[in-house]
């Protein structure tokens, strides 16, 4: 069965954060949290300035999984890195074994939360809430491997968690700052 | 975050002080007995006895770290693969051993099966420890992720087991107790040589990453860590020395009392820099 990825073309991302206040709005997500954050990604040399916007990578070989003491993570079928949110006990686990600080924790709920890859929108024929809203096109979702056959990408960059720890289905078109 | 993890803290200070000093009371029941001395087996039976309410102490501050408290049993859901579930189940049982032993120690502390019970308890009880460190040992969190934090853990359980078990015979001088706190001293010293040598070795990894560096770089210039190298390194190895060299083997007991709550709280204060040094850069990307 096909495994869901995301490609994200940094190089004509502009920054907007149009994604990140989509998936909240779509998801109602608590002030504290943020389950698409869209990172300042500077260079000094050369002098460049670029954003990188990132939801769940929903891994091959996810650590909130592996870690999280009550079973509450679930890896579907399809690929998606599901939170079963009435198992979390707020331990913070996966929080801190998330190499991309995915999962949030919310202090006035104590619990943590974070992307499902918008699951319930999937399952109705739809996009994820970040890809629609995004005006410029560059989040795309689909089938992991369709997405490399379609796009050049990396699944790290300089400044980034080492992609060998957990293998996120990501595909990323750089910013001219980090193309060789 | 919360970057102390105060609740972590105390779950694990008072944790491995009630396995080091399960440890080091059965060590010297095997290896310098008190052979009927009740002054001796007095003192010890204080030890035995507090190891319980130690380990329970631990138990409840740890469910305090959760969001939601009440549903703390949820933790042994995932034992196949998550670390903290597996520490859960080490710390109930060890939970049980304590209870077995201080029991034994209160009501019944004539019977040699003490010390067999003192035994299991020693042995699941550094299993224990391996098993909290491995929660910590996270790819992601490479400050972490190191034998030198199983390592850590370990020399806290055996500095707080000896520098305790030594507070309680300091009065008592009969050879056997002497012979005890001598033992304990050099058990002291070596805790202490092996907790400076990791520092060290921690040190040395600065430069690793950004991340490493920057927990090098906050462990070291805290003030924290130079209440830990006051009241945990220095103030036991002068401790010790007593026990080590001096004639009649015996410090004032105000100063060895003074000794026993410094090194705990050196050692809290080592355990606020662990977790702060890591916890305080999120969010880490």
């Amino acid at each position: 069965m096909a495994k869901v990825g995301f490609y994200y073309d940094m190089q004509n991302c502009y920054g907007c954060k149009t994604c990140q206040v989509a998936c909240k709005s779509e998801q109602k997500t608590a002030p504290a949290v943020s389950w698409r954050r869209v990172r300042d990604f500077d260079t000094d040399h050369p002098a460049s300035h670029a954003t990188l916007s990132m939801g769940c990578n929903h891994c091959e070989n996810p650590e909130c999984l592996k870690n999280c003491p009550t079973g509450a993570y679930t890896k579907l079928e399809n690929g998606i890195v599901y939170q079963d949110h009435s198992q979390c006990i707020g331990c913070r686990m996966c929080t801190m074994a998330c190499p991309y600080g995915v999962p949030q924790y919310d202090p006035e709920e104590g619990k943590v939360s974070k992307c499902s890859y918008c699951r319930e929108r999937i399952e109705q024929g739809l996009q994820p809430a970040c890809v629609e809203s995004c005006p410029g096109g560059n989040i795309v979702a689909g089938d992991l491997e369709e997405l490399k056959a379609k796009y050049q990408g990396v699944q790290e960059l300089p400044g980034m968690p080492a992609a060998g720890i957990t293998n996120p289905s990501i595909l990323i078109n750089p910013a001219k700052a980090f193309k060789k | 975050m919360e970057t102390w993890e105060f609740p972590l803290v105390l779950f694990t200070v008072l944790g491995q002080w009630a396995i080091g000093l399960a440890l080091m009371i059965t060590l010297i029941e095997y290896i310098s007995p008190a052979k009927g001395n009740e002054a001796s087996l007095k003192q010890l039976r204080i030890g035995g006895m507090a190891v319980l309410p130690l380990v329970a102490l631990g138990l409840i501050f740890s469910v305090f770290h959760l969001g939601q408290p009440l549903s703390a049993v949820k933790a042994l859901m995932n034992l196949g693969t998550s670390m903290l579930s597996m520490e859960i189940l080490f710390f109930s049982i060890v939970g049980v051993l304590a209870l077995v032993y201080s029991y034994m120690w209160w009501k019944t502390p004539e019977k040699p099966l003490r010390k067999a019970v003192g035994a299991v308890l020693s042995v699941v009880g550094l299993a224990a420890i391996v098993v909290t460190s491995k929660v910590y040992t996270l790819p992601a969190r490479m400050a972490w992720d190191s034998w030198q934090t199983t390592a850590a853990f370990i020399l806290t359980a055996i500095l707080l087991g000896a520098v305790s078990v030594a507070f309680l015979l300091n009065k008592v001088e009969d050879e056997a107790s002497q012979k005890a706190k001598k033992v304990m001293g050099w058990a002291i010293i070596g805790s202490v040589v092996l907790i400076v040598t990791v520092l060290a070795l921690f040190a040395g990894t600065y430069g690793a990453s950004t991340e490493q560096s920057a927990a090098v770089a906050a462990t070291f210039s805290s003030g924290f860590f130079i209440a830990r190298m006051v009241l945990g390194i220095l103030l036991p190895v002068a401790f010790a020395a007593v026990f080590i060299t001096g004639s009649k083997k015996k410090a004032y007991q105000a100063v060895a009392g003074v000794t026993l709550v410094g090194v705990v709280l050196g050692e809290v204060a080592g355990r606020i820099l662990f977790y702060s040094s890591v916890m305080g850069q999120y969010p880490w990307f």
